[in-house]
């Protein structure tokens, strides 16, 4: 975790899987946190996309996991700590339209193998780290575009 | 278009309307996958799904969607009502068919609410 001194947020968030009643809550939240932080509209949306997808990645396949969200005047770091069944092959799961989904998933409108692809191009970093049986992390990076950073 | 005049053209049925009727509509996304509309739906579409499932309504308002029609005379329940209208969803049904509810937005012009297009 970044210990930038112009870190401007950070709060931390539950999800739990299999919690379909839930799923989309704590996006909301970071939604509602952003907008309250007068981030442009255009960049909530983005951020949006990134935690959503990974957000239902955990409510589909983990047992739960804690997100922290930290801003900085430079840029918005997401991570997403799972506790869960991990994935074997990342760079496969990396791959379009790759997807371990289950019937029920698919009928509920998930599991089209797009949601780690659409994470790695909708944000400026993404570092996975997963361990089989244990879990797996996303790293997360939105660069704020336009603010540069001042010299402390 | 309006969704008032999107409601004319599909002779649908408004099941949750807010103030967002007038603002105007130039794009749409048709899919009844929520993992396609995340990767590939631009902000500000009309979002036609057969699918009925509360996470139609979150998706849409995470992510500025206009609003929601709902193809193939599928009626949403209430539930799915309850949780557009505390987040300000237009929510409409159609009986038209998603052929034929593309059909008529695609000659009035309407653009594919695809990214990057």
């Amino acid at each position: 975790m970044a210990t930038d001194g112009s870190m401007l947020f950070r709060r931390t968030f539950q999800i739990t899987g299999s919690d379909f009643q839930n799923a989309g809550s704590v996006s909301k939240e970071i939604k509602k946190t952003l907008k309250q932080l007068s981030i442009d509209g255009e960049l909530i949306w983005r951020v949006m996309i990134v935690s959503y997808e990974a957000e239902m990645n955990v409510v589909l396949y983990a047992h739960e996991c804690t997100v922290t969200l930290e801003i900085s005047p430079t840029a918005i770091h997401l991570v997403f700590d799972d506790r869960g069944p991990g994935i074997p092959d990342v760079p496969l799961a990396m791959t379009e339209g790759y997807s371990t989904a289950t019937r029920e998933m698919r009928e509920r409108g998930f599991g089209a193998g797009l949601g780690l692809p659409n994470i790695k191009k909708t944000c400026d970093q993404l570092e996975v780290t997963s361990t089989v049986g244990v879990g797996t992390k996303l790293d997360i990076r939105i660069i704020i575009p336009g603010v540069v950073s001042k010299a402390a | 278009m309006r969704l008032t005049e999107i409601v004319a053209l599909l002779a649908a049925e408004p099941l949750v309307l807010d103030e967002g009727m007038d603002r105007e509509i130039t794009s749409v996304h048709a899919s009844d996958l929520i993992s396609e509309v995340l990767a590939s739906c631009s902000r500000g579409a009309l979002w036609l799904t057969g699918l009925l499932d509360p996470q139609i309504v979150n998706t849409a308002e995470l992510f500025d969607l206009a609003a929601v029609v709902f193809v193939g005379n599928r009626r949403p329940s209430e539930g799915i009502l309850a949780l557009a209208r505390e987040e300000g969803i237009p929510i409409v049904a159609t009986k038209l068919t998603m052929f034929e509810t593309c059909g008529l937005l695609y000659t009035k012009g309407m653009l594919p609410g695809t990214r990057g297009r």
